[in-house]
C-alpha cells in the first residue's frame, strides 16, 4: 500500500506522521513517501511566526473550531515533556486588542486563562478601548519541521524533491493514495477557484525583552491588516499584512513602511531593534478547509486522493486536528479496500 | 546654604535610585555618589528585579503597599516608553503556584499587578504537585541594563560617581553636608546594624529563551523569572550565610527544582551561577539620624535592609528618602540662617 503525500509544510509533514502512527502497525505493507518541491525553511509554514490563533469568527464552522480545540490540546499534551523544546513548543501570554467590544472568539475556553483586559492594561495601548488577555502556545515551524521531518525519517518514510505535475503522475507510479497537501498551489493540481492567496509581509527583529504577543485588530480592513508584534525564541515577528489575491512573494517597500511604523506606534521601543530579516508567504486561503476524499477513475482503477489544503492563516493552529481527520479518511479507505481487518461482528 | 552637598553611599538599585530622586526632589543639591561597587558587581545585579513584593513583618502595611505602588507606577511608564528595552524594564506574565492554599488568596499587591486572578483548574494541570495558583502581569528589572540605565540618567543631571569603601561615615563629614546610606548589606558593618543579617541566595543564569513566563513557587524558593538575554533560574534563602561562593551540590538542586516546574529547562544552556546576600531587616530602615562626634554634627539618611524586596519597592523607598534629605536640608537652612542673626 503506496501512501504519497504532496507537500512537505507543516501540513504534509503532520498528516503523514499521523497516517503513520495510526496505520503502520496494521497495514504492514504501508509504504509512505513526502514528495514536495520547497522543505524546511522554505516552505509557507515557515514563515509563520507560529501563534495558535484561530480566526476571530469562526463563521460557523464548528468543524474547523474542534480541529483547533484537538491541536491545542494535542500540543498542551507534548509541554510536559522535554521534546517540547526541540519540538519549538512553548507557552505564551499576549493581548488582542480592539477599538471596540466585540463578542468573545470561539477559542475562549481552549486557549488558557482567556479574560477581558483591565482598564489599567489598556494604558498601555493608546486607541485600543477593548481586548483580551489569554496564555496559547508558540509552535515554531523552524523546529517544529525538522522535528517532523525527523520522526518520519526514524520510522522510515521516504522524502521526494521534486515537483509533482499530476495526480496521474504518481498514481501511474503505482502509488495507491495520494494525500493532497500542497498548500498555495494546489490549484497547479486541480483547479480550485475558492483557493486564493492571502498574502502577507513580516519583518523579523532582534527585540527580546518583548515576552508578549499583541494582535491588534481593525474589523474595517480585516484580519491580518493590523500591526501584531509575536515573539519567537530568537527573533521578533512584525506583521500585519493580508493582501487578498496578491500572487507576489516579493517585499514591498510600502508594506514595510506600513508594518514598521504601525509596530513602533504600537511598541515605541521597538524602534531599537535590530532588522534581522524581511519575508513574504501565501496564506493558502480559502473559504473554508478542504478536507475531503475524491476518488478518480484512471482507467479501471479507482484510485483516491486525499485534500488536506486551504488552511489561510492558521495552519498551525488546526494542523493537527486535520491531520487527524485526514488520517480517518485514509482508514475508510483502508477498510473500503479490505486491507484493514474487518471490525469484531458479533460472537456467535 | 547654597549648593548642599549630599553624598550617596552604595550603587546597587537602592543608592543610584535614591541619588536619582535627590536630583528631582532638591534640584539645587550636588549629588556624588561613592561606592566600593559598581554595577556588574552589586548585589542587585545578582537579583532576577522581579516585581513581586517581599513582606516586611515591622513595616506598616499600607507604607509597603504605597512604595510598590510608586514602583511599580514608575516603571510602567518606562516599560511603555522608548527607552525600555535600553532601561531593561519589561512585562512579564506568569504564574505563583502554592502546593497548599495560602492564607491570603489576595496579598496587599494583587491589585496593583496586572490581571491578578486565581488560575484556573486548566492551568494548574501544568503543576500536579501544586494545588492553587494566581496569575498576574508584572514588571521585571534587568540588572545590568537597569542600573546603567540610572547610571547614564544620574550623569546626565551632573552627578558624580565614585568608587569608593567608605569604612566610616565621618570620613565623609567635611567634604559634604548630608550623607545617605545605601549601603545594604554593607550597613552591618559600617553603622553596626545587627537587626540586619545576610540571607543567602544562589541563582543560576541559564540560556533558554523560549520560556517567556515566569512560574515561582509560593513559598519563595523555587522560580524562573525570564529576563531579556537569559532566564534566572532560583534559588535559595540561608539566613545568617555570608558565603560569597557558588556551591556545586546546591547549583544542582536549584536546576532539579526549576526542572521540575518547567521541564523544557532540560535543553537550558550556558549556566552561569551567581550568589548575592540579600540584606535582610524586619523593617526597611528608612530613616533620618544626626550623628553626633564632639561637638560636631553628621545628617544621615538611611535607606537600607530591603532584604528580598529590594526591586519591588526602590522607587518608593528613594522618594521617601529624598523627601528626608530635604528635610536635612531645611534643618540645615535654618540653623545656618539661626547662626548669621
Amino acid at each position: 500500500m503506496r501512501v504519497a503525500v504532496i507537500g512537505a509544510g507543516v501540513i504534509g509533514l503532520s498528516s503523514a506522521l499521523c497516517i503513520h502512527e495510526q496505520f503502520h502497525g496494521l497495514v504492514p505493507s504501508l509504504e509512505l513517501e513526502v514528495y514536495a518541491d520547497r522543505f524546511t525553511p522554505h516552505t509557507t509554514s515557515d514563515g509563520a511566526a507560529g501563534l495558535w490563533q484561530p480566526y476571530l469568527s469562526d463563521h460557523g464552522n464548528l468543524q474547523e473550531t474542534l480541529w483547533n480545540k484537538e491541536t491545542f490540546e494535542y500540543l498542551l499534551g507534548h509541554m510536559h515533556s522535554a521534546a517540547s523544546k526541540e519540538m519549538g513548543l512553548f507557552l505564551i501570554s499576549g493581548y488582542n486588542l480592539f477599538t471596540e467590544p466585540v463578542p468573545d472568539p470561539s477559542w475562549k475556553n481552549i486557549v488558557l486563562g482567556f479574560r477581558n483586559l483591565t482598564p489599567k492594561e489598556l494604558e498601555l495601548f493608546p486607541g485600543y478601548s477593548y481586548g483580551w488577555f489569554n496564555t496559547a502556545l508558540m509552535l515554531e515551524g523552524r523546529s517544529y519541521l525538522p522535528w517532523l521531518t525527523n520522526r518520519l525519517t526514524q520510522r522510515g518514510v521516504k522524502f521526494f524533491h521534486k515537483k509533482v505535475e499530476s495526480f496521474q503522475e504518481l498514481f501511474s507510479q503505482g502509488v495507491d493514495v495520494v494525500l493532497n497537501c500542497s498548500g498555495m498551489r494546489a490549484g497547479d493540481l486541480q483547479p480550485d477557484p475558492e483557493l486564493q492567496p492571502g498574502r502577507g509581509q513580516i519583518i523579523k527583529v532582534l527585540a527580546p525583552w518583548v515576552k508578549h504577543f499583541i494582535i491588534t485588530h481593525d474589523l474595517k480592513s480585516g484580519i491580518y491588516n493590523s500591526p501584531y508584534v509575536i515573539p519567537g525564541s530568537e527573533f521578533t515577528v512584525l506583521g500585519g499584512i493580508y493582501q487578498h489575491g496578491n500572487w507576489s512573494e516579493e517585499s514591498s517597500a510600502k508594506d514595510h513602511k506600513f508594518v514598521w511604523d504601525s509596530c513602533c506606534r504600537l511598541l515605541p521601543a521597538l524602534q531599537n531593534a535590530k532588522i534581522v530579516a524581511e519575508w513574504s508567504g501565501l496564506r493558502p486561503a480559502r473559504s473554508s478547509v478542504r478536507l475531503e476524499r475524491e476518488s478518480i477513475r484512471l482507467g479501471n482503477l479507482q484510485a483516491e486522493v486525499i485534500h488536506n489544503y486551504g488552511h489561510g492563516g492558521f495552519g498551525i493552529t488546526i494542523h493537527w486536528g486535520c491531520a487527524m481527520a485526514a488520517a480517518r479518511l485514509f482508514g475508510s479507505i483502508l477498510q473500503e479496500k479490505k486491507q484493514l481487518p474487518a471490525p469484531p461482528g458479533p460472537r456467535l | 546654604m547654597a549648593s548642599p552637598k549630599v553624598a550617596v553611599v552604595g550603587a546597587g538599585v537602592i543608592g543610584l535610585s535614591t541619588a536619582l530622586c535627590i536630583t528631582e526632589t532638591c534640584p539645587s543639591c550636588s549629588v556624588t555618589v561613592l561606592s566600593d561597587q559598581f554595577s556588574p558587581n552589586t548585589t542587585s545585579d545578582v537579583a532576577a528585579g522581579m516585581l513581586i513584593p517581599h513582606t516586611y513583618p515591622d513595616t506598616a502595611i499600607h507604607r509597603q503597599k504605597q512604595w510598590f505602588k510608586e514602583t511599580f507606577t514608575y516603571l510602567f511608564a518606562i516599560s511603555n516608553s522608548a527607552e525600555a528595552s535600553e532601561a531593561g524594564v519589561h512585562l512579564v506574565s506568569g504564574w505563583q503556584v502554592f502546593k497548599s492554599t495560602p492564607k491570603e488568596e489576595f496579598p496587599f499587591w494583587s491589585d496593583i499587578v496586572l490581571g491578578f486572578r486565581a488560575m484556573s483548574e486548566a492551568e494548574l494541570l501544568k503543576f500536579p504537585q501544586h494545588r492553587f495558583g494566581q496569575a498576574f502581569t508584572t514588571l521585571k528589572c534587568d540588572c545590568p541594563p537597569y542600573l546603567l540605565w540610572l547610571e547614564k540618567r544620574l550623569k546626565a543631571t551632573g552627578t558624580q560617581m565614585y568608587p569608593r569603601k567608605v569604612a566610616d561615615l565621618w570620613e565623609l563629614h567635611s567634604e559634604y553636608d548630608i550623607v545617605v546610606n545605601c549601603t545594604g548589606m554593607g550597613a552591618h558593618q559600617l553603622v553596626g546594624d545587627k537587626q540586619l543579617s545576610p540571607v543567602r541566595g544562589q541563582v543560576l543564569k541559564v540560556h533558554a529563551p523560549w520560556v517567556k513566563q515566569f512560574i515561582r513557587d509560593g513559598d519563595g524558593l523555587t522560580y524562573i523569572y525570564p529576563g531579556i538575554h537569559w532566564v534566572t533560574l532560583g534559588g535559595t534563602r540561608e539566613k545568617g550565610s555570608w558565603s560569597l561562593c557558588p556551591d556545586a551540590g546546591t547549583t544542582r538542586d536549584i536546576f532539579d527544582r526549576c526542572c521540575s516546574l518547567e521541564p523544557s529547562l532540560q535543553g537550558a544552556q550556558d549556566i552561569e551561577v551567581k550568589v548575592g546576600l540579600r540584606p535582610a531587616r524586619q523593617c526597611v530602615r528608612v530613616q533620618r539620624e544626626v550623628l553626633s562626634q564632639g561637638g560636631v554634627k553628621l545628617l544621615v539618611v538611611h535607606n537600607y535592609g530591603h532584604g528580598a524586596g529590594g526591586f519591588s519597592v526602590h522607587r518608593g523607598t528613594a522618594n521617601e528618602a529624598a523627601h528626608l534629605v530635604r528635610e536635612c536640608i531645611s534643618a540645615l537652612q535654618d540653623s545656618s540662617s539661626r547662626a548669621k542673626l
